[in-house]
C-alpha cells in the first residue's frame, strides 16, 4: 500500500481516540477498503498512485471520518453508565451512612475500588474504568498528605533549627513513598490523556472536592480524631456533591459528542465544586465563587494540555499498518 | 442550482443512511462496506454518491446499538474483511423506518402534486 494511503489513515487514526481494540478494529477495516478500491482502479487502468489519490479524496477528511466514528462509538451502555457512576456513588455511600471513619468498612471499599481499577486497567482499559481511576488515586494523595509533618519537621530543623528531626529510616520512607506516589500519579495521568484527555478529565473530577474536604477535616483537628460532630458535620454535603459527580459522570458516558461531554462534566463539576467549597468555609462571596468555578474548569483542562505535550496513541500504534499487512494482506500479492 | 443540490442531498442522505444501509444488508443477507458503497452508487445510477469514509461509523453505529452483528471471515486468498447482518432488532426497526419512510414520501408528494377530490 503507498505512503499516501498509509499517512491518510495514520490521521484517522490519531484523532480517534478510541479503546485499542476498537481502534485496531477500525483501522482493519479501513484498511481492507483501501486495499478493494486501489486494487479495483488499478484494474482499470489508473496507475496505483493516482488509485490511491482518488481513494483517499473518495473517502472525506480524514478528521471527519475519525469524529464520526468517535461518535459512533462513544455512547456506553447502560452497564457503562452505571459502572461509570459506582465509585461515586459508593464513596457518597460511605459519607452518607457516616462510615468513612470506619477502620473496617472504609479501607475495605478502597481495596474494591483499587482491586476493580486494577482489573479493568489489565482488561483493555474499558470506558467505565477512568472514574475508579480517579478514586484509586486518592488514597495516595491522602497518605501523602497525612504524613506532609515529615518532610515539614525535617525542613523546619535543617533551615532554622527548630524541633526534633524525624528519624532517618521514617524520613527516607516518607520521601521514598512522595517519589514512588508521584510516579504513579503522573504515569497514569499520562497513558489515560494519551487515550483522551476528555477521560483524564473524568478521572480527575473528584480529586479536588475530596481535597477540599481533607483540607477541611485536618484543619479542624486530624482524620483520626474522634469528635463525631467535628468529623461528620461535611458528610451530607459530600454525599450530595459525590452522588451529584456519579450522575455526571453517567450522563458524561451516555452523550456521544466530545464538546457535549465536557461541557456537562465542567458544569456539574464546577458547580458541585463551589457548593461544596461554599459549605466548608461558609459565604465565600462572588467574586470566590467566580474564582472557584474558573479554577475548576482550568483544573479540568489540564489533560488536555498535557495531552498536546504528550500526544495521542500508543507507541506501537507507529507501526499498527505493519501489524494490518500481517493480518489483512492484500489482495494484489 | 449547484448549490443548492450540494447542500440538499447530502443532507438527505446523511439522516437516511441507516436506513439505506440496514435495507441493504437486510436485503443482500450479508455483505461488507465497500460492496454496500458500490451497491448504492449502482442502484441510485450515481445520484446517491456520498463520502465512503461515513459509511463505516455509520455502519459502526448500527452495529453498536444492536441493529446489527459484524464478523471478521477470511477469504480464500488469505484476506479479511468485516461483513454486516442485520439482526432481529434490526429488522423490527426496518420495518418501522420504512414504513414511516413510505407515508412521508406519499405526504410529500401529495403536497407537490395534491389529488383533486
Amino acid at each position: 500500500m503507498l505512503t499516501e494511503v498509509i499517512s491518510y489513515l495514520h490521521q484517522i487514526k490519531s484523532h480517534l481516540r478510541l479503546d485499542p481494540t476498537t481502534e485496531k478494529q477500525i483501522m482493519g477495516e479501513l484498511y481492507t477498503h483501501f486495499q478493494e478500491k486501489v486494487a479495483e482502479q488499478q484494474r482499470s487502468g489508473i496507475n496505483e498512485k493516482e488509485a490511491s489519490q482518488e481513494a483517499i479524496k473518495s473517502f472525506g477528511q480524514a478528521k471527519t471520518i475519525a469524529r464520526l466514528f468517535y461518535e459512533a462509538h462513544s455512547k456506553g451502555s447502560w452497564i457503562d453508565a452505571i459502572m461509570t457512576g459506582l465509585p461515586h456513588l459508593m464513596v457518597a455511600f460511605l459519607f452518607a451512612s457516616h462510615l468513612w471513619h470506619h477502620y473496617i468498612l472504609a479501607p475495605l471499599v478502597f481495596i474494591l475500588i483499587v482491586s476493580i481499577t486494577l482489573f479493568g486497567w489489565w482488561r483493555g482499559k474499558p470506558g467505565w474504568l477512568y472514574s475508579w481511576i480517579g478514586y484509586s488515586l486518592f488514597p495516595l494523595l491522602l497518605v501523602g498528605y497525612i504524613s506532609r509533618s515529615i518532610p515539614g519537621q525535617t525542613i523546619s530543623f535543617l533551615f532554622w533549627g527548630e524541633g526534633v528531626l524525624p528519624s532517618l529510616w521514617v524520613l527516607l520512607l516518607v520521601v521514598g513513598s512522595y517519589i514512588l506516589f508521584a510516579w504513579i500519579i503522573v504515569r497514569t495521568t499520562i497513558r489515560v490523556v494519551k487515550r483522551d484527555w476528555i477521560l483524564g478529565s473524568l478521572m480527575l473530577v473528584p480529586l479536588p472536592i475530596l481535597g477540599c474536604w481533607l483540607y477541611n477535616i485536618e484543619q479542624s483537628g486530624s482524620i483520626f480524631i474522634t469528635n463525631g460532630m467535628v468529623m461528620h458535620q461535611w458528610d451530607g454535603i459530600m454525599a450530595f456533591a459525590l452522588l451529584t459527580l456519579g450522575i455526571s459522570s453517567i450522563v458524561f458516558i451516555r452523550l456521544r459528542q466530545r464538546i457535549v461531554k465536557f461541557i456537562a462534566l465542567a458544569i456539574f463539576g464546577s458547580i458541585t465544586f463551589t457548593i461544596v467549597a461554599y459549605n466548608l468555609w461558609g459565604d465565600i462571596g462572588f467574586f470566590s465563587v467566580i474564582t472557584l468555578t474558573a479554577l475548576m474548569l482550568l483544573y479540568l483542562l489540564i489533560p488536555a494540555l498535557l495531552e498536546s505535550r504528550v500526544g495521542h496513541g500508543e507507541k506501537v500504534s507507529d507501526n499498527w499498518w505493519q501489524d494490518m499487512q500481517i493480518n489483512y494482506p492484500s489482495t494484489t500479492t | 442550482m449547484e448549490n443548492m443540490q450540494a447542500g440538499y442531498l447530502p443532507d438527505l442522505l446523511r439522516g437516511n443512511t441507516d436506513i439505506l444501509l440496514l435495507s441493504l444488508i437486510d436485503e443482500m443477507g450479508s455483505t461488507y462496506g465497500y460492496q454496500m458503497i458500490k451497491e448504492i452508487e449502482k442502484r441510485s445510477r450515481g445520484f446517491l454518491q456520498c463520502k465512503e469514509g461515513t459509511i463505516y461509523p455509520a455502519l459502526r453505529k448500527l452495529e453498536n446499538d444492536g441493529l446489527t452483528k459484524g464478523e471478521w471471515r477470511e477469504l480464500p486468498n488469505g484476506q479479511r474483511r468485516r461483513y454486516y447482518q442485520v439482526t432481529t432488532s434490526g429488522q423490527t426497526m426496518l420495518a418501522k423506518k420504512l414504513a414511516i419512510w413510505q407515508d412521508f414520501t406519499t405526504a410529500v408528494n401529495l403536497v407537490f402534486k395534491p389529488v383533486n377530490t
